[in-house]
């Protein structure tokens, strides 16, 4: 056991020595929750693999500001972002968006997976719901700033879809507030089964 | 209902309410000048909520097991990195008194529990909880707890110790691309190291009186389930490869001189104190995490070698000869974390060989025991706010006339058991039902129900005078506040 001790000892003046980096931050307190690659299965947290760089930047700064005040940006991305300086969350953006993301292409309801599509392609003229793929893109890949929804996690695709009548997401309520407005449980739910499948 | 019954029932309740209203304003103060992340020191430290890291409180998520394997160090040091725990509980047993062929013997002596109907202040801990730096943290607790301390007393003694302590100093490597942790861990109880919660020192019941009580007194544990808590000193590596392997192996020395504070106002007792420096401890894991299921299955145990009489440690010519425990265990623990359900199952059979030395040989049956233990418990949580747990407990082991002479027992009281039946056995069995409502993830509110089957190998009568395990059940309601 003495020898032990003296290993501890030795071993913490080693160790002190250390820096940290991207990978660092990246396996520490990304990994743990979205995945080794940023494709987690968890139906928590959302995939981040692939997402738009400008995207993810946008969202890191919203919890660090916090101005992106849900549940579970409380619970979990407030406090671990907010040690991040603004080349950490740069380099981590760059990062995520050049990993790939997997899809499952996994239809669970077609029935569901046809509204859904129909909604997102073409929206309903008659309850003033415009086509989502007007902004995020017709294979639902956004640009830049509009979050890539293709193969995301379905659970996560429809807190969302609650988050925006509130004004927790405050950069992103004042255009989704009045689409989702009129979205019923069932086309929320059939958008979440159509996205989930790219 | 008597007038006189009515007086005590509103006594009861006015008590219950003096207790329990002030408890609540303190709750909603916090409740109301905090922000959501405002909990403890390693909250504070992360700025995460205790969700991230716990389900219900003790108990971990992934997360929470990365974050203590990587020595609490996620996060930025603070200089002040304390927090504060209350536990608190009323209780009820199902049959207060003891009693014999003239009916309930009556004197605080012979009760089942001192305090009946009552409420307790369990326990108040400080901890010292933080990061050091990047590679070295600490989570030091340091509790006031009350119990009774001495026969015929019902009113709680106070008393003061160093209770869980755990100092890690880690660093990470990679291996082909993957990572692999290496630590080094000092500590002061075998198995508080330990980040799965199918193990002793975090399983359930997570909370339960200090007070004592039948099962207190009588039922038997293995030497790793809080035998040499707070009188060890553990020192050992561990490594955690690419979050799938988990070994460790550590020893255990009795935690005096050098290692003196590791049991700070914890006094060694019969069968607590270990003999040498290197009692070895290991624990070996494998783990699986699928989206928000997580599985482990693993293996821990210790060969301890304790004194069996501090008394008698240097003045009877035996009185150095040590008791050999030999604990194999095997484990197991599944989680399903999503939102708003989270489902855990977790399970425990620790095997001890007990090799006595000339000293306890000499007034036991047999020179070598053994003794089983069983845990396993289901637990369900609801938007982490609503939650239920059902829990069964089995010992059983060799049967020695004069290790388990009696079945009865008194909390306490003087020694009346003299025409208690004999037991020989150490064979216990029950179980613990406990509904939960966290009205903030540091607060706990729960009602617990601990039902007994089997006492010292009998359904009913073990006393001999018509008292049977089920009037040991105990109803509890606790409180646990963590700032």
């Amino acid at each position: 056991m003495r020898k032990l001790f003296l290993l501890f000892i030795t071993f913490s003046l080693v160790s002190i020595a250390n820096g940290k980096d991207l990978n660092d931050i990246v396996r520490t307190q990304c990994s743990t929750c979205h995945g080794a690659d940023g494709n987690t299965t968890s139906e928590l947290y959302p995939i981040i693999a692939g997402q738009n760089q400008e995207y993810i930047a946008n969202q890191l700064k919203a919890y660090r500001d916090k101005t992106r005040t849900n549940l579970n940006a409380q619970r979990f991305m407030q406090g671990i972002v907010s040690r991040l300086s603004d080349e950490d969350i740069t380099n981590l953006a760059q990062y995520y968006a050049t990993l790939k993301p997997e899809h499952k292409h996994q239809i669970n309801d077609q029935v569901k997976y046809e509204i859904g599509r129909e909604l997102f392609l073409k929206g309903n003229t008659d309850k003033g719901i415009p086509a989502c793929a007007a902004c995020h893109g017709e294979k639902a890949l956004g640009n830049q700033s509009i979050p890539r929804l293709a193969g995301q996690n379905l659970n996560y695709l429809k807190r969302q879809f609650a988050v925006f009548h509130t004004n927790e997401r405050p950069s992103a309520s004042s255009t989704m507030q009045q689409f989702v407005k009129n979205l019923d449980e069932a086309e929320v739910n059939a958008l979440a089964e159509y996205l989930q499948a790219q | 209902m008597s007038h006189k019954n009515k007086r005590v029932v509103l006594k009861r309740m006015s008590k219950l309410i003096k207790f329990i209203l002030p408890i609540f304003l303190l709750i909603f103060y916090f409740a109301l000048i905090s922000e959501a992340n405002a909990v403890p020191s390693f909250a504070r430290q992360t700025g995460m909520d205790c969700a991230a890291c716990h389900t219900s409180f003790p108990e971990l998520t992934p997360f929470g097991r990365e974050f203590k394997l990587n020595g609490y160090t996620l996060g930025e040091a603070k200089m002040t990195p304390f927090a504060i725990m209350v536990q608190a509980s009323y209780n009820n047993i199902a049959k207060d008194h003891y009693q014999n062929s003239n009916g309930p013997l009556g004197a605080n002596n012979d009760k089942a529990m001192l305090r009946q109907n009552d409420i307790t202040l369990d326990q108040v801990s400080l901890f010292a909880a933080g990061k050091v730096n990047d590679h070295l943290g600490a989570f030091i607790q340091f509790t006031q707890s009350n119990a009774n301390t001495s026969a015929g007393n019902d009113k709680v003694e106070g008393h003061s110790n160093l209770d869980n302590t755990d100092i890690r100093l880690i660093n990470n490597y990679q291996i082909s691309g993957k990572n692999l942790l290496v630590g080094f861990n000092l500590n002061n109880n075998p198995t508080v190291q330990d980040v799965w919660n199918s193990s002793t020192a975090w399983g359930f019941p997570f909370q339960s009186t200090g007070l004592d009580t039948p099962a207190s007194f009588a039922i038997p544990g293995t030497i790793i389930d809080g035998g040499l808590a707070q009188t060890s000193a553990g020192l050992g590596g561990y490594f955690w490869y690419d979050r799938h392997l988990y070994g460790e192996l550590s020893f255990y020395r009795p935690a005096n001189h050098a290692f003196s504070l590791l049991s700070a106002g914890t006094a060694f007792g019969d069968g607590n104190k270990l003999s040498g420096n290197n009692n070895p401890y290991w624990r070996l894991a494998w783990n699986e995490e699928r989206g928000p299921h997580s599985f482990m299955i693993g293996t821990f145990g210790m060969r301890a070698d304790v004194f069996p009489s501090i008394a008698d440690l240097n003045t009877d010519p035996n009185g150095r000869a040590t008791d050999r425990y030999t604990d194999t265990a095997i484990d197991a623990q599944y989680q399903y974390i999503s939102d708003p359900s989270i489902i855990t199952l977790q399970s425990s059979f620790i095997h001890e060989k007990q090799q006595y030395g000339a000293y306890t040989a000499s007034s036991t049956t047999n020179s070598t025991n053994t003794l089983n233990s069983f845990k396993a418990k289901v637990s369900y949580l609801y938007d982490r706010k609503y939650g239920a747990t059902l829990g069964y407990f089995k010992t059983f082991g060799s049967e020695d006339s004069n290790l388990y002479p009696y079945a009865g027992d008194l909390v306490g009281g003087s020694n009346t058991n003299s025409g208690f039946i004999a037991s020989n056995k150490p064979s216990y069995e029950w179980y613990v039902a406990e509904v939960d409502y966290n009205p903030r993830t540091n607060v706990r509110l729960s009602m617990q129900y601990t039902g007994y089957l089997k006492w010292a190998g009998f359904t009913s009568n073990y006393d001999g005078y018509g008292r049977n395990p089920s009037d040991n059940n105990l109803l509890s309601l606790n409180l646990w506040f963590a700032y």
